[in-house]
């Protein structure tokens, strides 16, 4: 459009527009007319040359001229304005085309140079058919506008002469005026505006221009001074610009890496909480890459069901006020893996502003292991604390500066001070006692890993003294950095002191009874060892009856002292077991004698006072009984020179029981107040001279004790030094039976032992001579075998009345002997153990095993013979 | 007698060749011809004899019995289509149109008359200089 906005444009576009106008006119609308009019004309003629045509086929088919056919063809087809022709005759499908081999589709189309008419000659029909050629009148018109076309051409060439010279006259100092502006614009201005134009107007413009071009050079020669000093500013600013963009990189490249490298997760999200920055720890710890999390709401990936909610409200509270509860803090929540699980982490979140962007940072770290090894830290922390506050002992943990980090329960009661009192603080922050100085020293000491004494302290705990042994040692926690810790610990050695003195006491009086027990065994042997030798020297008949009395009576003290320590170390060891069985008590009173330590002492009398207690049969251990009461008997009449010893018993029955107390009384040298309990113990005698000057080990009082607790009962002691005492107890048996008074009862039975025949079977040789120098007497018919095999061979049915049988013999022992004999003989005669293993237990335990008594070494003659004298009664009822 | 029945039967072989009809041409130069190609002259298919002259075809009229004989010995067809055929080469300018004369006899004298000419008589004698001999 510009192109015809120009001065040529405007002088020269009317003329042009009025010429087009002609030429088209002319050129296009006549030519149009007379082709039309061709046209017409041109299917006219055809008509008529159809017409002719088809009358020459009717003529020829008729009269058989065919020789017109051509002839007049000939005539027609020179003409151009036929193109073909074609003939069909009727009945037949066949078309006939001249030229021939023309489709039947071009004689079929509507077209109006195609004319067709019809023939009839003789008997054939047919139609002519004529295509006139579109050619020809096209041809004709051509032929009659070529003088118009010439004059067209004519007036074509002189607008276009026209033109170039309005060009050249009046456009092209115009266009030379442009490429001046032109060569202005792109800054020539070197060289100078040609100002000799013919053409005024122009003149004046190149006039203008040059004033112009001057004064733009002026301008220009002033900018590139400016310019050069802006170009030297912008190269320094451009510098700077350059050396910050590459610290920017650097530090965008920087905070990626660090980013990626951080050790906890960090998740960048804009303010629609999507996710745009996702490091390598966060693909670890939440499963998802960071290609799949990039683009993702943190809701939808991380935050689990339970806290959606909260983050959608807390999102919107913060983009009402710019605040956020969950902002700049360090909070401990739950989080969701890619597979579903739940997890505590930490997670820190801060917000920053970005080209008016609120971008989240979030800070994440996987605390579930740490959680877990926080939970067994405090389970092993309140365990160790439960366990050093349930230790009985003071026990506390100090730091460098000697402050408690820890202190037990047990320390906190005996210090006497609440544990918040004592955490964090020093020991002279606390304590004003005289202690404080030497602790905090030993301390001091300790915790520098010196060896340091322990101290025993005393501390008042409830109102009462306890002495503790304070002790010190340092410790390290940490391998790479060791913490060092100062241990405090103190032992409650109250008791263990009062059990030391008590054990000392013991062992004082052990050594004492052991010195005791080594004279009392020693007396007697030493008089039975010299006095066997006295007899054995002859010329000493006549005192051989008072050697005799003294080694019995040395031997039965042995005996005594033998079974008074068996009996202890039983009751000590807690085997020393009642047997209670009927026993009648006027019998048992009656067979409680005076025992008079060595010869009878006739300046003391022995009285017995039995009051209630006629008839009565009772359920009680008449054997551990009588070791009561002669115990306490032959004590009386051990510390009583003159004067009497009484027994004085007392029974009352009510509801089938008797209640019986028994007192042995004597006039004695009498004990010490101080001393009644004392002498209760065992290896306690109420001092030292006592041993020496009375004899005894002391065990007697202790067994004494021990049995009636047995009998839950006690022994109680009054005294008075010098005037005498009175041991006492009382004892509640069950009562099985009443004898009327005047019935006496029948002694057990009796009956001579001469002829008894007895097998005694024991492998030491001098038991077997005391067994025959025991016999000797009642005379006996006495078998001794040395072996279980040979009282085996020895036995036969009926033989012997009796078989006295030792347990303990090399080889075939007594039991086994025992089974074999039961096993191997049909009838044998009543078995008695004889040994010196002869405590209840053991009697029970050989009446198991088939004995059907047992005899307890050592035995004296009397029990000998009292023993055979039953068995001899009991042989003459079996027969 | 054997003279007589000898007569006899010529006579009865010349009735009967009496039947068929003769072809009668004038300068075709060449003496023998088939069957073929003497109907490819009278189909308008062969123009020219072997003497260069042009071949002109002499049939009768259209409206009597010797161009029926003629359309069926040449065409094997009835007159009427024999001359749509002819319409339809002299049409298409393929040939020049056959000569129509009244009779045979002007079939005969007009091939006598114009070398190139050929006729086919099935009644009127033609003598034998004219005649083709068919194989």
């Amino acid at each position: 459009m510009s192109r015809f906005n120009t001065l040529v444009g405007r002088v020269w576009g009317p003329f042009l527009l009025l010429s087009l106008a002609f030429m088209t006119l002319i050129g296009v609308y006549v030519p149009k007319q007379q082709r039309t009019a061709l046209l017409e004309f041109q299917r006219q003629e055809l008509t008529v040359m159809a017409n002719t045509i088809a009358r020459t086929m009717a003529i020829a088919a008729e009269r058989d001229q065919l020789l017109d056919i051509p002839r007049y063809f000939s005539g027609i087809q020179d003409q151009s304005s036929i193109a073909y022709s074609a003939l069909q005759f009727d009945g037949d499908t066949t078309l006939i085309t001249s030229p021939p081999g023309m489709k039947r589709t071009l004689f079929e189309q509507d077209d109006p140079l195609l004319v067709q008419v019809p023939f009839r000659g003789g008997r054939i029909k047919g139609t002519v058919y004529v295509k006139g050629s579109g050619s020809y009148s096209a041809a004709q018109a051509s032929e009659l506008n070529l003088p118009l076309q010439i004059a067209l051409a004519l007036i074509a060439l002189t607008v276009a002469g026209l033109y170039f010279f309005l060009l050249a006259s009046a456009s092209r100092p115009l266009v030379a005026l442009r490429k001046t502006a032109e060569t202005l614009r792109r800054g020539q201005l070197d060289q100078p505006v040609d100002t000799q134009s013919q053409i005024a107007e122009v003149r004046a413009l190149n006039l203008a221009l040059e004033r112009l071009r001057s004064g733009l050079k002026e301008q220009r020669e002033t900018n590139e001074l400016l310019t050069q000093g802006m170009e030297v500013e912008i190269r320094r600013q451009t510098k700077d610009l350059r050396k910050t963009l590459d610290e920017l990189k650097d530090s965008r490249n920087l905070f990626g890496s660090v980013i990626e490298s951080a050790l906890d997760a960090v998740i960048l999200a804009d303010g629609k909480s999507r996710i745009i920055e996702w490091n390598r720890k966060a693909e670890i710890i939440f499963g998802w890459t960071r290609e799949e999390a990039i683009g993702k709401l943190l809701s939808d990936l991380i935050i689990p069901h339970q806290h959606r909610e909260g983050h959608l409200s807390g999102m919107d509270k913060y983009h009402a006020t710019g605040h956020g509860p969950v902002l700049n803090n360090t909070i401990e929540i739950q989080a969701l893996r890619r597979n579903g699980e739940l997890f505590d982490i930490e997670l820190y979140i801060t917000d920053v502003k970005v080209d008016n962007e609120i971008i989240f940072s979030s800070f994440i770290r996987d605390i579930t292991e740490s959680k877990k090894m926080q939970v067994d830290l405090d389970q092993e922390r309140t365990l160790s604390a439960s366990l050093l506050n349930g230790l009985p002992l003071m026990c506390s943990l100090k730091n460098e500066d000697l402050e408690f980090t820890f202190i037990n329960d047990m320390a906190c009661k005996v210090l006497g001070r609440e544990r918040k009192e004592l955490l964090g603080k020093q020991e002279k922050e606390v304590f004003e006692e005289d202690w404080v100085e030497d602790s905090i020293a030993l301390d001091r000491a300790g915790y520098e890993g010196k060896e340091v004494p322990v101290r025993e302290r005393v501390f008042m705990v409830d109102g009462r003294e306890e002495k503790y042994v304070i002790g010190r040692y340092q410790f390290s926690i940490g391998e790479t950095k060791p913490i060092r810790y100062l241990l405090t610990y103190g032992f409650n050695v109250t008791q263990l002191k009062q059990v030391q003195a008590e054990l000392e006491q013991a062992l004082k009086a052990k050594d004492e009874f052991l010195a005791t027990v080594s004279h009392e065994i020693r007396t007697p042997l030493h008089s039975i060892i010299v006095l066997a030798n006295l007899l054995n020297e002859g010329d000493r008949e006549s005192e051989t009856e008072q050697f005799a009395e003294n080694i019995h009576t040395s031997s039965q003290h042995l005996l005594e002292l033998v079974n008074d320590i068996l009996d202890f170390s039983k009751a000590e060891a807690g085997q020393l077991k009642l047997n209670p069985e009927p026993m009648k008590l006027d019998a048992f009173i009656d067979n409680l004698n005076r025992i008079d330590s060595g010869k009878r002492n006739s300046d003391v009398a022995f009285q017995k006072h039995v009051e209630g207690c006629e008839g009565l049969e009772v359920m009680g251990d008449s054997t551990r009984l009588s070791q009561v009461l002669n115990n306490l008997i032959s004590n009386a009449f051990k510390f009583t020179k003159t004067g009497e010893v009484t027994l004085s018993v007392a029974c009352e029955v009510e509801n089938g029981m008797a209640t019986t107390t028994w007192r042995v009384r004597d006039t004695g040298i009498g004990i010490a107040a101080e001393d009644i309990d004392l002498i209760k113990e065992a290896f306690q005698q109420a001092h030292s001279g006592i041993s020496r000057q009375f004899g005894g080990t002391g065990l007697g009082l202790g067994i004494v004790v021990r049995i009636l607790n047995l009998m839950d009962s006690d022994l109680t002691i009054e005294s008075r030094l010098g005037e005498g005492s009175e041991f006492s107890f009382t004892l509640t048996l069950p009562v099985i039976g009443l004898i009327p008074s005047n019935v006496t009862e029948k002694p057990i039975g009796e009956a001579a032992t001469a002829g008894l025949r007895m097998l005694y079977v024991e492998d030491m040789l001098p038991n077997q001579m005391v067994m025959k120098a025991m016999c000797k007497p009642w005379a006996l018919e006495l078998t001794i075998v040395d072996s279980g095999q040979k009282a085996i061979d020895t036995v036969d049915s009926g033989t012997f009345d009796l078989i006295l049988m030792d347990i303990q013999m090399p080889g075939m022992d007594g039991i086994e002997t025992l089974q074999r004999m039961r096993a191997q003989i049909e009838t044998l005669p009543p078995v008695h153990a004889f040994t010196a293993h002869g405590g209840n237990d053991d009697k029970d335990k050989y009446r198991q095993l088939g004995f059907d008594g047992v005899l307890t070494k050592p035995i004296t003659p009397a029990q000998l013979e009292q023993f055979l004298k039953a068995q001899a009664h009991e042989q003459q009822n079996r027969r | 007698m054997r003279t007589i029945l000898l007569t006899f039967a010529l006579l009865w072989a010349q009735g009967s060749f009496a039947q068929d009809p003769v072809v009668v041409a004038n300068g075709t130069g060449q003496t023998n011809w088939t069957d073929g190609q003497i109907m490819a002259v009278f189909n308008g298919e062969r123009t020219i004899w072997p003497s260069g002259l042009p071949a002109v075809v002499v049939l009768p009229a259209s409206e009597s019995d010797s161009f029926e004989k003629t359309a069926v010995w040449c065409f094997d067809t009835d007159g009427f289509e024999y001359q749509k055929h002819w319409l339809s080469l002299v049409f298409q300018g393929r040939t020049a149109p056959p000569v129509f004369v009244d009779s045979e006899q002007d079939v005969l004298e007009y091939v006598k008359e114009h070398p190139g000419a050929i006729g086919l008589l099935h009644v009127v004698e033609a003598p034998s200089n004219i005649r083709l001999r068919l194989k």
